[in-house]
């Protein structure tokens, strides 16, 4: 008890510390990047398909600018090589249902692991019937709440939050969207065994999973933080950290939002699009308290490399042309990423569908992601801030537009 | 003499457990126990609002939320705030992972506490992600609608 009050009183007096330091006045996030005020660029119309050198040279003429009454901001994301891949998915399946690799996974990203016996543990198991071979494990430690489950196409968890929910919005004191080009500088916070910088967490989640996850995955990704909020935790008074990681294929990242959606009924697709991330808590310098792959393993079943892909010029001029109000769009993420894609099933039905399991059908196409800024009055309401409103993609391969109102929210 | 006590007892679980299962699979339901509720309702992303003058831009009818799997066999939708004008609004929330995870459907015509959504098909994993989409219908001037779900 006194060594929990003298933790207490610690993270009391460095937190007095910080607020001088850092600011508390709601969730503080990265300044917009889009420039109104910018002077309307002149810029030679594009071919439809130029190289990737190409594309990415002329994706950084538009940053910052505007074409057309269409406004950029000044950060675009781009792949570090001279090519992208369509890649076709599938799942890793593990038949044994004491997997030793996911557990061996799950072990080297989630300090809590070695808290538990866990082969004291009676496990909970999620079947589907004789014709399927999943199964879903899940423990639980019935004396401190903390729990895991895994499941045979790789999904993993593990929770030792005490209180068992993931902080909500309003704890919220600051937010790095490193996806779209935000920094973290020297900043640092009081966690609740001390002082750890942003830097340092995020450099620690990656190397956690890139050691351990990368493999599972057939090393055909690397992990990046993509997303950090700055929780405080009102019980303690100590900060922790939110994350979310997502996927880096061949040098371009596949975007992390939630399903792209439609607003109001009777607009579809025959398509389906979705970001992909894993969710993490740092409550302890350099560990994770928290891990949730929150699907599933992805493997590749194929590769199309393209050295050629649209313009992104091109893209801008096709904006304009199909959307009506396009000269009056503010845009606060640009860039070249991958998404998730797959067949909507509620296509025939004249719906639009959402993301579901990994199937035939299934790719991470290279998209010319245009994304606004989210007016959502339900910020972070889940454990993001990773949403958006008007949001168009353009397939970068078929040059394709997708328009959507927006991205859910998770 | 415990060894031996505590074997007993495990094959009388492991008996118990057997005709659970025999029995869940009858019924076409996964084989899993009951556990307490662990993850908060997540609010949808916008308040539902739309009727007629409102701009289009402005009409939110239908919205999805992720939200994390608690392993039950129920999902909760929660109806937090309710107002309209006109005809009764309905709002319907139901899992949107329709091919794994879909559920019985919840609907709401006044705020309301947490109604149980069931899985009709499989139960996730715990922490296993599933989407919700909340739609409104039957509404012909205005209206304005907050909601959340749990997993």
């Amino acid at each position: 008890m006194n060594g929990i009050s003298k933790r207490l009183r610690s993270c009391v007096f460095v937190f007095s510390m910080t607020l001088i330091a850092g600011g508390i006045a709601g969730c503080e996030q990265a300044p917009e990047q889009t420039s109104e005020s910018s002077t309307e660029m002149e810029i030679d119309s594009s071919g439809q398909y130029v190289t990737v050198a190409e594309a990415k040279e002329q994706a950084q003429e538009l940053a910052g600018g505007s074409l057309d009454g269409i406004y950029f901001p000044d950060y675009v994301a781009l792949p570090e090589g001279d090519y992208v891949s369509t890649l076709k998915l599938t799942t890793l399946y593990t038949p044994e249902e004491d997997s030793g690799e996911i557990l061996a996974a799950l072990r080297g990203i989630w300090s809590s692991y070695d808290s538990v016996d866990w082969s004291s543990i009676e496990p909970t198991r999620n079947t589907r019937g004789p014709e399927s071979d999943y199964w879903g494990i899940s423990k639980e430690d019935e004396e401190t709440g903390v729990w895991m489950s895994y499941d045979s196409r790789g999904f993993f968890c593990g929770n030792a939050l005490q209180d068992m929910e993931e902080l909500r919005g309003d704890a919220c004191v600051k937010s790095y969207d490193f996806e779209w080009g935000d920094e973290a500088g020297e900043d640092t916070w009081q966690l609740m065994d001390g002082e750890c910088s942003v830097a340092e967490a995020v450099e620690a989640v990656e190397g956690l999973l890139n050691e351990y996850l990368s493999p599972l995955e057939n090393d055909a990704f690397t992990y990046r933080v993509q997303h950090l909020y700055v929780m405080k935790n009102p019980d303690t008074g100590c900060y922790e950290y939110n994350l979310s990681i997502g996927r880096v294929c061949e040098g371009m990242a596949v975007d992390t939002s939630s399903d792209y959606e439609f607003l109001t009924t009777g607009q579809y697709y025959d398509v389906v699009h979705k970001g992909a991330r894993f969710e993490a808590v740092m409550r302890h310098k350099g560990t994770l308290d928290y891990f949730n792959i929150g699907t599933w393993l992805i493997g590749i079943e194929s590769t199309e490399t393209e050295e050629s892909i649209i313009s992104s010029i091109w893209a801008a001029q096709q904006i304009k042309d199909e959307i009506a109000h396009a000269n009056k769009m503010s845009f606060s993420d640009f860039g070249l990423v991958y998404v998730l894609e797959q067949d909507n099933t509620e296509a025939d039905n004249q719906q639009q569908g959402y993301f579901g399991a990994l199937n035939d059908t299934t790719y991470l196409r290279p998209v010319w992601a245009f994304l606004a800024a989210s007016s959502s009055s339900s910020l972070f309401s889940g454990t993001t801030l990773d949403t958006h409103d008007e949001s168009i993609l353009v397939d970068a391969v078929t040059g394709e537009l997708y328009h959507y109102d927006c991205t859910g929210i998770y | 003499m415990k060894y031996i006590e505590k074997m007993n007892k495990k094959s009388k679980v492991i008996k118990v457990m057997a005709l659970a299962l025999a029995f869940c699979l009858t019924m076409g339901i996964a084989q899993r126990t009951v556990m307490a509720s662990t993850y908060d309702y997540t609010s949808f992303k916008y308040i539902f609002n739309g009727g007629s003058g409102i701009p289009s831009s402005a009409t939110h009818i239908t919205q999805t939320v992720e939200v994390k799997s608690n392993a039950d066999e129920y999902a909760y939708a929660e109806c937090t705030s309710f107002s309209y004008t006109g005809n009764v609004p309905v709002l319907t929330v139901q899992s949107a992972s329709t091919d794994e995870y879909p559920t019985y459907s919840a609907s709401f015509t006044e705020t309301s506490e947490g109604k149980p959504m069931k899985y009709t098909k499989y139960i996730p994993t715990r922490g296993t992600e599933v989407t919700f989409k909340g739609t409104v219908t039957n509404y012909n001037t205005y209206f304005s609608i907050s909601a959340a779900v749990k997993g």
